[in-house]
């Protein structure tokens, strides 16, 4: 007994398919509204890590070795970032606060995206070094990233 | 005198009648060409003057309107420089415990010092520095803004390019006035109109410093605006309405914190000229005192009040001293644009005891809510609703 070679080919293929056909399924048939909320959670991450380091860097606390542990936190969501923001997540679709021009200018938004990969990456570098001053400047420079983007690409909150 | 009233007189007033009839000639001559030429001038932008004209008598400065300008000489409404008393004084930045200083400020022994710290904490050197890289504060900087572009101004030692030539009382008219050595009237994108609140020892340092800084030769640009105003009409009207020279007025019953607070707010730091709504015609609109306006072409000053919904109500200290010192809000959220220029180059370099007292005064002034249009209803999420927001909801 046994299955010929083109059945077992055929199998093997048609699972591939169907994984295929089953993660494409996750993303595009999310919710849009459900990938907002989760955007929101992720953007506040990245916001709790912020705040951590700021207590650090203000001398509250000493834990300055921890500095390392949320710069790369923060390195790490950076990466899943451009993810947060399908077409369907755009405003007019969905409720939210992103507004329409980052997908009119996907490039320059990349771009900074990319600046807050790449300012985290730094500051991941520096806080090895464990010399405040260095960190807090460059724990500036990551807040520039934040603002820099929100400044254009998000509606204004206040 | 009339007898108006049934049992009494009418009170005798002081000043003359001559006075006030020549002021509301030239206020009904001047608000008219004024108000004709701000609807070429301008497209709707905010909400219309209250009242049909703005030039209420406000209650918060000393004199309220006048017809002219204000005399300085006088001095005595001046509180007095005290270097006397400050020298040899460990500096602390923080003047108000000094008997009698009540707004100078005094971070250092000698006059270049301290002016280095108000040309920082006044905005000079973001706004007048090279926009290029340099160290001169050689101006070229484009302020867009909904009345035109204005091209900042070279404030170097230069004596033709730049202030070089200028005397202490050419300096000290300009940021008063508004007047240029030869009568040249400002336009409010230099907000003059906050920094005729200095005091004389602070413009007197101010000046001391700005002489030590390095020359530049880089000629001013016109300013890039839908009329000439070769006459200067738009900004006579301006003035009429919305500048009102002189120092903040005493306020009983308040402590040297608060004082000094007050005149980093609004002298010094005049985070009113964005955090203030306008008028049409420009002016800042009193009653909504830092409850947040746009600014620029696209961007919005949030409301700074202690509004317990819409503005810093529920900030703590430390988020406050945080926002001024890195920029940061309580969500862990930077702020962007001018106010990260701003906290770059000026808040983060203010003293401690200046940062308490900024808390301070912005404390202690009317909670107001934001207009309609900008509060952020749209997920039902208040501004203050950020911090708890943990799972996205």
């Amino acid at each position: 007994m046994g299955f010929g070679i083109r059945v077992k080919r055929g199998v093997v293929f048609g699972l591939f398919c169907a994984a295929g056909l089953f993660s494409a399924q996750a993303m595009a048939g999310d919710n849009p509204k459900e990938i907002v909320r989760y955007r929101h959670t992720v953007m506040s991450g990245i916001g709790r890590n912020m705040k951590a380091m700021a207590t650090i860097v203000k001398g509250k606390v000493s834990f300055v070795g921890h500095v390392r542990h949320e710069a790369a936190a923060i390195n790490e969501l950076s990466q899943i970032v451009l993810d947060l923001f399908p077409p369907e997540t755009a405003p007019g679709k969905v409720e939210t606060d992103a507004k329409a021009e980052i997908w009119k200018n996907w490039d320059d938004f990349k771009a900074k995206a990319e600046a807050l990969k790449t300012e985290s990456a730094k500051l991941v570098e520096v806080s090895q070094k464990g010399d405040l001053s260095l960190i807090k400047a460059q724990f500036g420079k990551v807040g520039k990233t934040c603002g820099g983007c929100h400044e254009r690409y998000r509606e204004e909150e206040d | 005198m009339l007898l108006r009233y049934g049992g009494g007189r009418r009170p005798e007033r002081k000043g003359n009648v001559d006075g006030v009839v020549r002021a509301l000639i030239g206020f009904i001559v001047f608000g008219g060409a004024g108000l004709f030429a701000v609807q070429l001038l301008h497209a709707d932008e905010g909400p219309p003057i209250r009242g049909g004209t703005g030039a209420s008598i406000d209650r918060h400065l000393l004199g309220g309107f006048r017809g002219g300008a204000v005399s300085r000489e006088g001095g005595a409404r001046r509180i007095a420089s005290s270097k006397e008393a400050s020298s040899g004084s460990i500096s602390s930045g923080f003047v108000g415990l000094k008997e009698g200083v009540k707004e100078e400020t005094e971070t250092g022994d000698d006059a270049v010092t301290r002016g280095a710290y108000l040309a920082r904490i006044g905005g000079c050197i973001t706004c007048h520095m090279d926009p290029d890289g340099g160290e001169a504060l050689s101006g070229g900087r484009a302020l867009e803004t909904p009345y035109g572009t204005f091209y900042v101004s070279n404030i170097s030692p230069d004596p033709d390019a730049g202030i070089g030539s200028w005397t202490l009382e050419d300096f000290q008219r300009a940021l008063t006035k508004g007047k240029s050595p030869s009568g040249r009237l400002y336009w409010p994108s230099f907000p003059y109109a906050s920094f005729t609140k200095m005091s004389d020892g602070d413009i007197s340092d101010l000046w001391a410093y700005l002489r030590t800084t390095e020359v530049s030769a880089k000629k001013n640009r016109e300013h890039d605006l839908p009329i000439r105003d070769r006459l200067g009409v738009a900004r006579r009207v301006w003035r009429l309405f919305a500048f009102r020279p002189g120092p903040l007025p005493d306020v009983p019953g308040k402590d040297d914190v608060w004082r000094r607070g007050r005149y980093l707010v609004e002298a010094l730091a005049h985070c009113g000229e964005c955090h203030t709504p306008r008028t049409k015609i420009g002016a800042l609109r009193r009653k909504r005192a830092l409850a947040g306006a746009p600014y620029g072409i696209d961007g919005y000053a949030p409301n700074i009040t202690p509004h317990e919904r819409d503005g810093i109500g529920r900030w703590s200290d430390d988020d406050l001293e945080t926002l001024l010192t890195l920029g940061m809000k309580p969500d862990g959220d930077f702020v962007s644009g001018s106010m990260a220029e701003i906290v770059e180059y000026e808040t983060s370099k203010l003293h401690p005891d200046d940062v308490t007292a900024l808390i301070a005064y912005l404390r202690s002034i009317e909670p107001l809510p934001s207009s309609g249009e900008r509060h952020s209803d749209k997920h039902g999420e208040s501004p203050a609703d950020e911090d708890e927001e943990e799972d996205g909801d």
